[in-house]
């Protein structure tokens, strides 16, 4: 007989296990495809548009954007853009475009895009009628003075504003142009015609 | 015979062990000495592990409980005891374990058994040596990477000639057909050697990568070590156990591909927390991978009710399979919780709170560490050819179940509650800090049981070892005589 330790204990192995074959319920197929729409859902509200300058908590490059400090520049054309937004946009759109029957285009515009504010600058501050020709179509309506609205400021902001925006691109203007044409209209208070203003030099 | 029958027969007929090529006693025999190996050390590294583990507990209780030593402040306590863990037991223990299931699954007898226990020598080497490094004040910084970028050539090359040897034993198989424990044990061994032969790359070798692209990386590789590849091995460990010894087949196979594939794909991804420092795509993408794992969830676990069902009064029959149910379990609290934090909203309150800590030692400690350890209380009486002390595996059991449970519950009750505090500026952080107090000093208490039944195990293991020799010496001396 021998000791307990050489008692050999037997050990059971079953077969090693197998795998069966039941296939992945349907419904469980489905609710994922669910899950990957919700995916979709979450990655639209929290990756930042997959930008890489967008940190938490912001949620899109417009937000960080709008988050930055402005520049002397970026302030002068944030108070165009304002100005722009509660008054021009009314008939010109926000987007420049114009609208049939109420007023010509900006973006894109000839005028607009001139070598400076010695044109458009008077149409501000004393208003415009009779036919005129902007990027080579015809209107004929009237546009209403601004010079009794708006400071010199306020309009070159606003001038700077509509010739850097929507593709448009032209100088920066500034108050003192604006302080000049205007005691140059002195006491002016009929509107200005298109071929008067063509007349005037393009600076 | 075999070979061919199995090829041509797809259906899931339980094969035979007693192969007339190859029995089970001749398959453990070739895996002796290696997995002794690594056993052994992996549960001596665990030990030191939790031991450092507490070292840093108590300086919670005791402020200057070992300060004016540099050696043992609490970051190089810290960083020490998770290389230990990780490096030290976790890998080693999985590498051991996978060697194993793939030698028993595929039929075939280990390959290289001298090459691994070389590669076994040189990977504990290194890992002392990192280790101390660590201490003396080296460690890298980055979490789970903490042992010193010089170590890491040396730790890759001693990996690979350990998985090497794997993957040519699952190259040697004879049982053509792959049960899904082996596919995650190769993925394990393939994905280590991945995320950390490009780790070291990007964040030891000059140029050394900086900003986002740095901590992206150094995140990345964390989490896949822990949730990929020890979890990969602990899911093979349990998706063989529990059927083994049930003695029932895995409900399916597609549910576990797809458990293996989604898991792969999505839990990979998380890790980084939202608010980290980085372009909100990449947390949020890590945030959508982890909800995205409720996919391997819910699959692992419709097939698991299936495969068990009705069977759980088995439960206390067997060490092994105790362990493997309580694991999986912890496996699936544990993921749930992780996904459930990866919601914004929830997010913000518990990142950077106990709460996360509580999930991650779950996972390692209730899931990982008791995997194996079932794992080990079937392999280890093989290879030795001798039963364990029962009295000490029971107690082994009870004391990781209760200190798992008791320090998970501490630190998650207390996690949350110090989340919803510091929401509110109006508390000063000092105060938020004294409330979680308690839920810390009851979570020790946990910790001191996990550590009571870390040396239980121990106890049992080289117990056997030692009455095993006994044995053998008696044996030769019988002969002798
Ligand atoms: C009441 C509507 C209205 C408002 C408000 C208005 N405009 Fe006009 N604007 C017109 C019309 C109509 C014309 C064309 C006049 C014509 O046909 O002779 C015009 C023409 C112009 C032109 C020249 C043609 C072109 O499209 O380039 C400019 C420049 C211009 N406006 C700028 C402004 C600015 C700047 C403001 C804001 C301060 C403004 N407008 C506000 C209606 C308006």
């Amino acid at each position: 007989m021998s000791s307990k330790p050489n008692n050999q204990p037997s050990f059971q192995d079953g077969p090693e296990p197998s795998a069966g074959r039941a296939l992945v319920p349907l419904c469980l197929v489905i609710a994922f495809g669910f899950l990957f729409y919700w995916g979709e859902l979450f990655l639209d509200k929290h990756a930042g548009g997959f930008q890489q300058d967008v940190y938490e908590p912001y949620r899109s490059s417009a937000d960080v954007a709008a988050a930055q400090p402005l520049d002397d520049n970026g302030k002068f054309l944030a108070l165009g853009k304002q100005k722009f937004d509660q008054t021009c946009s009314l008939c010109h759109q926000p987007n420049g475009l114009g609208k049939e029957g109420t007023a010509p285009p900006l973006a894109g515009s000839d005028w607009v895009m001139n070598k400076g504010c010695n044109r458009i600058g008077m149409i501000v501050l004393d208003g415009l009628s009779g036919p005129v020709t902007v990027s080579g179509k015809e209107y004929n309506l009237a546009m209403v003075p601004w010079k009794a609205t708006f400071k010199d400021e306020e309009i070159a902001a606003i001038l700077s504003y509509i010739r850097n925006s929507w593709g448009n691109k032209g100088s920066m203007i500034k108050a003192a142009d604006i302080k000049a044409l205007r005691a140059e209209s002195g006491a002016k208070d009929t509107p200005w015609t298109a071929p008067e203003l063509l007349s005037r030099p393009d600076k | 015979m075999a070979v061919s029958t199995t090829l041509t027969a797809p259906s899931a007929q339980p094969v035979s062990s007693n192969s007339p090529q190859i029995t089970a006693t001749e398959l453990d025999a070739s895996c002796r000495w290696p997995l002794l190996a690594l056993f052994g050390s992996a549960v001596l590294w665990l030990f030191l592990g939790v031991v450092l583990g507490f070292i840093n507990t108590m300086k919670f209780h005791v402020p200057g409980f070992l300060a004016e030593c540099p050696c043992f402040t609490y970051g190089r306590v810290h960083a020490a005891q998770s290389s230990a863990l990780l490096y030290g037991f976790g890998l080693q223990a999985s590498l051991g374990i996978g060697l194993w299931l793939l030698c028993r699954l595929g039929k075939a007898k280990l390959v290289g058994a001298v090459t691994i226990l070389i590669g076994t020598l040189f990977w504990n080497a290194a890992v002392t040596l990192g280790v101390c490094c660590i201490l003396g004040g080296e460690a890298s910084g980055y979490d789970n990477l903490q042992m010193p970028g010089y170590m890491g050539p040396v730790l890759l090359w001693s990996y690979l000639m350990i998985a090497v040897c794997g993957i040519l034993t699952y190259h040697r198989r004879e049982e053509r057909e792959s049960y899904p424990s082996q596919w995650f044990v190769i993925a394990g061994l393939f994905w280590f050697a991945w995320i950390f032969s490009v780790a070291s790359m990007v964040l030891f070798c000059p140029p050394t990568a900086r900003g986002v692209v740095q901590a992206s990386v150094a995140w990345w590789y964390s989490h896949n070590l822990t949730n990929i590849v020890l979890g990969f091995s602990g899911l093979a460990s349990i998706f063989y156990f529990i059927p083994k010894i049930l003695g029932r087949p895995l409900h399916s196979s597609y549910l576990a591909g797809l458990a293996f594939w989604t898991l792969a794909l999505f839990g990979s991804w998380g890790g980084i927390p939202m608010g980290a420092p980085m372009p909100s795509w990449i947390p949020a993408m890590a945030a959508l991978g982890t909800i995205f794992t409720i996919i391997p969830l819910i699959a692992v676990a419709i097939n698991f009710c299936h495969t068990t069902c009705g069977q759980l009064k088995s439960l206390d029959k067997d060490v092994t399979l105790q362990f493997s149910y309580i694991a999986l379990l912890f496996w699936f609290i544990s993921s749930a919780q992780q996904i459930v934090s990866a919601f914004p909203a929830v997010g913000a309150l518990t990142t950077f709170t106990w709460f996360t800590v509580a999930q991650k030692n779950l996972f390692l400690f209730g899931f990982f560490t008791m995997a194996s350890f079932g794992a080990m209380y079937y392999i280890l009486p093989r290879l030795l050819v001798i039963e364990p002390c029962p009295k000490l595996a029971k107690a082994n059991f009870w004391l990781m179940l209760l200190g798992v449970l008791i320090s998970y519950l501490g630190l998650g009750v207390g996690g949350a509650n110090q989340g919803i505090l510091l929401m509110d500026p109006a508390n000063k952080f000092t105060d938020v800090m004294r409330a979680t107090m308690m839920p810390v000093r009851v979570s020790s208490l946990g910790d001191l049981m996990i550590i009571g039944g870390i040396l239980c195990f121990l106890l049992n293991f080289f117990g056997m070892f030692a009455r095993r020799c006994c044995a053998c010496c008696k044996a030769k001396k019988e002969a002798c005589k």
